[in-house]
């Protein structure tokens, strides 16, 4: 439904030419949500806006459905009104001086995507109803809530039914509570009309509950594209490893090649560990480990005959309600590990710390 | 997200309309100036050949070294001592003391701009002439005097004296703001250091705002020089005391008895020697500016400016606030309303009382020039305050809400009219009705409203750009863009979103232009002809022609109707204060971004 090629796009600043994105590649199927995930500054908003027609690239192509809308350097570039997208904006961008009725009409009143008088008022009501607006109609923009506002762009973006909803950052302005509803219904709204949509986000957390796919982006890259597990359990690379969730890194090589039983056995600063190896590994290679704080076990001080156990010592025990968030020291490193609440744990204790087999993953 | 918000913006080819209107605009201004540096190479009219460098070489000639250029520099020099004199201690009374009726009188300040300073110039001439000069027979009376004190005309410091008094809320305003953004700290710091409150004042606050106050004083100085009306009334018109925008009046408009003859060129030369010290100035302003911004002291953040506590002092500074506005407004506009009332002007006595008529109101709209002068000054101000608006939205669009590489100098040059006098605008805009009336002669040109039209424009754009720049700043980007995305263009966007959000400013806007172009005089007399009068343009005639009481009246009525239109303006913001702020100076570096 939607495929970004190449995407490249500079921007002029003080300091010279920098380049917001580069290379961005990836499809879009009908009816996916599609995530765009990264810290700021990581081109997923331009990108995004590129989409959308707000900002011309350099070079690239976009295609959106059967129709290429930019390329050719600019050759090609279907102004925004024309382009057909839904659209909904950090701000929520809802007009002040409309109502809430008034704001919905819009799209179908003026421009492109006019209709005959006698059907707004019916297509606005069911807009309206889909994101349980329909008793605000007369309220004037200003005396909605954050939230309202931000059904009532929903509305306005799904009123002319759109091929495409591209979304930045919707719920960034909202309060946590909230957020984690609106996650949830959003997700469901789209699955029932069957949308395809970008959604750009910096929050992980709505990225892995939100999407059918995220790309995990930065410094202008894509460096991962996978389903929400996919990118949450076997990420490709330490950057990916780090910004979804917390992840436990370490330098390691490789010190032990498996013969048919496909266990390896690595060496790290916290000591020998034992886990899978892919086939082309070699002894000598060096490589990075990765490990999830909720994958690791911690027992009492008592060492068990278990593998990959070793002792530490808690230096920090943070009660966050469904569990503890501590920092053992191994051996002099700090790893981050979880603790359910039953289990108590307390900072200078002595412990034993397991990394099982089958939590620990190879990044190149 | 700053560094986003400058990143993200409308793309180049969403701003065709825009763009193109804002260069159409600025073209011409372009297009004018160039003019005016041509025609001082021109022997005469540009329409014949030739190349001379006979009025540059005119320059040395006696008259303009030991005339005009002397006479130019006192009512200067003149002009911000008596500003300075009154708008110091009144912004520092207005803005960091406890005096009060602050906020009234700050209000009074900033509607002053909107009372013609020809008119005020009559009250002063009625008060202080050496023969009818009403406080002039009254001082002498009362001290029993042979012969009457002061004589205000055909004197550049009676020049100086009137201009200062007019151009006071100028420098007032202009220092108000340092004033209000001196960090409070500094002061508290020098107090805990032993500093009495009055050796803090003259040690600690005055230099830390000197570079405001001097930038100020340039600008009154730059104002002053180009101003034409107030010294014309006071005897530049009469050739006793010619100031250099006088001499390019009466040299393309000989009626006064220096010049008889057309001297075109001459008038080029003059404007360029008015503007390129006005640029200079400017320059030097920015750079002050600038240079303040490196103190660090006045920045943008909103402190709480100390306010000295006055005492039983208050009542001397209301006192003093009282002297300057009734010297301002209050003395000379009631000598106009006496004398506008009387058959001959006269010392309010029990005998003239009984005189008191409104005669010269009923008869007023003959001499004015009947019912045509109002059509033709209804026509010129709701034109100008419509092309105004339309213009700076434009231009102010293209400043504001694109990232085309060419908007900083599209900002400049909207603000080039400011530094560069009226006059000269007129002068090439005459020229051109001339070339016009040869060259294209089914384009009429000279004599029309449309000439005096374009020049107001011209006048009007660096203050209207200011206010629109802001106006449109604050319509957050997204609220344009997601009408984009909902399948309008930037027509309908501007015509259905920021027009109805910018609605108030534009009222505003709409309501100050058509003042400023009601009471604007010095253009509208150049450019007028038998068939473009307009009301400014007939009163000044009437005093010209020694109707004293006809033109009295005339300009109550002026000063009535203006009064109703700024009711109209306090009404659509609220308070003048923030409005006065924004009509008088305000540069480019220190608003827009």
């Amino acid at each position: 439904m939607i495929q970004v090629k190449h995407l490249r796009k500079d921007y002029f600043t003080e300091r010279g030419r920098v380049a917001a994105v580069h290379g961005v590649d990836f499809e879009v199927a009908e009816g996916e949500i599609f995530m765009l995930l990264g810290p700021s500054g990581c081109g997923k908003t331009t990108t995004l806006r590129s989409i959308a027609g707000l900002e011309t690239p350099d070079a690239g192509e976009i295609w959106l459905g059967e129709q290429v809308v930019f390329a050719d350097h600019g050759k090609t570039n279907v102004p925004v009104y024309q382009r057909g997208v839904g659209m909904v904006f950090q701000s929520y961008a809802i007009w002040p001086h409309l109502t809430v009725f008034e704001n919905v009409a819009y799209p179908l009143v003026y421009g492109v995507f006019k209709v005959p008088k006698s059907e707004v008022r019916d297509r606005v009501d069911k807009a309206l109803r889909l994101v349980g607006m329909e008793h605000f109609e007369d309220r004037p923009a200003p005396l909605l809530s954050g939230g309202q506002q931000q059904r009532v762009a929903l509305a306005r973006a799904l009123v002319y039914e759109p091929k495409v909803l591209l979304l930045d950052e919707p719920l960034s302005n909202l309060d946590a509570k909230l957020r984690a509803e609106m996650r949830v219904e959003i997700r469901a709204l789209m699955k029932r009309l069957n949308i395809t949509a970008v959604y750009v986000t910096h929050d992980q957390e709505e990225a892995l509950v939100l999407s059918d796919r995220i790309a995990v982006m930065h410094a202008g890259e894509i460096r991962q594209i996978g389903s929400p597990r996919d990118i949450y359990v076997r990420p490709e690379n330490d950057v990916v490893a780090g910004f979804i969730g917390t992840a436990n890194l370490l330098r390691a090589s490789i010190s032990a090649v498996p013969g048919n039983t496909q266990e390896g056995l690595v060496s790290t600063p916290i000591g020998d560990l034992v886990c899978s190896l892919p086939p082309s590994a070699a002894v000598g290679q060096l490589v990075t480990i990765m490990f999830r704080p909720e994958d690791v076990l911690v027992r009492g001080s008592q060492l068990s005959q278990s593998q990959n156990t070793f002792s530490g010592i808690v230096e920090q025990a943070v009660f966050v309600g469904s569990r503890f968030q501590c920092v053992i020291s191994v051996n002099g490193l700090k790893i981050d590990c979880e603790v359910p609440k039953s289990q108590v744990v307390e900072p200078g204790q002595n412990v034993a710390v397991e990394i099982p087999r089958r939590a620990i993953h190879l990044l190149p | 997200m700053q560094v986003r918000d400058k990143q993200h913006r409308p793309t180049l080819s969403t701003a065709a309309l825009p763009v193109a209107c804002s260069w159409f605009a600025l073209s011409g201004i372009i297009a004018l100036l160039a003019f005016i540096l041509y025609m001082t190479f021109v022997p005469s009219l540009p329409t014949e050949p030739g190349f001379t460098l006979n009025h540059w070489k005119s320059i040395l000639s006696s008259r303009l070294l030991t005339q005009v250029i002397p006479n130019t520099a006192i009512v200067g020099f003149g002009t911000i001592l008596v500003a300075a004199l009154f708008a110091l201690p009144l912004s520092w009374l207005l803005n960091r003391t406890d005096l009060p009726f602050r906020n009234s009188f700050i209000t009074m300040m900033g509607i002053m701009p909107v009372i013609p300073g020809f008119i005020l110039a009559m009250g002063w001439i009625m008060l202080l002439d050496e023969r009818i000069g009403l406080l002039n027979l009254a001082v002498a009376h009362l001290l029993g005097l042979e012969s009457l004190p002061f004589n205000i005309k055909n004197n550049p410091f009676g020049i100086a004296w009137v201009m200062g008094v007019v151009l006071t809320p100028g420098i007032f305003f202009l220092i108000a703001g340092p004033l209000r953004a001196l960090d409070p700290a500094l002061e508290e710091a020098a107090s805990v250091a032993g500093f009495s409150q009055w050796s803090t004042v003259f040690r600690i606050s005055l230099p830390l705002v000197w570079p405001g106050i001097f930038g100020g004083l340039i600008y009154t100085f730059m104002t002053a020089v180009s101003i034409f009306e107030i010294p014309a009334l006071l005897g530049a018109a009469s050739g006793k005391v010619p100031v250099l925008a006088s001499e390019i009046f009466y040299a393309v408009r000989p009626g006064g008895p220096t010049a008889a003859t057309f001297a075109y060129g001459a008038a080029g030369v003059y404007g360029v020697l008015i503007a390129v010290p006005s640029l200079g100035a400017l320059y030097l302003y920015l750079r002050t500016l600038a240079r303040s911004e490196r103190y660090q002291v006045i920045k943008g953040k909103a402190y709480r400016p100390r306010e000295m506590n006055l005492g039983a002092l208050k009542w001397l500074g209301v006192a003093f606030v009282v002297f300057y506005l009734m010297l301002a407004v209050v003395l000379p506009l009631s000598v106009l309303l006496w004398a506008s009332l009387m058959p001959v002007l006269q010392l309010p006595s029990l005998e003239a009382f009984s005189k008191l008529s409104l005669r010269n109101y009923y008869g007023l709209l003959a001499p004015l020039g009947g019912f045509p002068v109002i059509r033709n000054t209804v026509t010129v101000v709701v034109s100008v305050s419509l092309l105004v608006s339309f213009f700076s939205f434009m231009i102010s669009w293209v400043v504001v809400r694109t990232q085309l590489r060419s908007r900083k100098l599209v900002d400049m040059l909207a603000m080039l009219p400011h530094a560069i006098p009226g006059l000269a605008f007129a002068f090439a805009l005459a020229m051109l009705g001339v070339l016009a009336s040869v060259w294209l002669p089914w384009l009429p040109l000279s004599g029309t409203l449309g000439i005096i039209m374009v020049a107001h424009l011209i006048n009007r754009l660096p203050f209207a750009t200011r206010i629109m720049n802001s106006a449109l700043a604050q319509v957050h980007w997204e609220l344009e863009e997601s009408a984009q995305v909902c399948g309008s263009k930037n027509l309908t966007i501007m015509r259905k979103i920021v027009l109805p959000l910018v609605k108030p400013s534009f009222i505003y806007l709409a309501i100050w232009t058509a003042i400023l172009s009601f009471q604007e005089v010095t253009m509208a007399l150049f450019l007028s002809g038998p068939h473009n009068q307009l009301f400014s343009v007939a009163i000044w005639e009437l005093w010209d022609g020694g109707s004293l009481g006809v033109a009295s009246a005339g300009a109550v009525t002026m000063v009535g109707v203006i009064g109703t239109l700024m009711f109209m303006v306090l009404r659509s913001t609220g308070g003048a204060v923030s409005g006065a702020q924004t009509v008088w100076p305000r540069l480019p570096s220190s608003d827009t971004r």
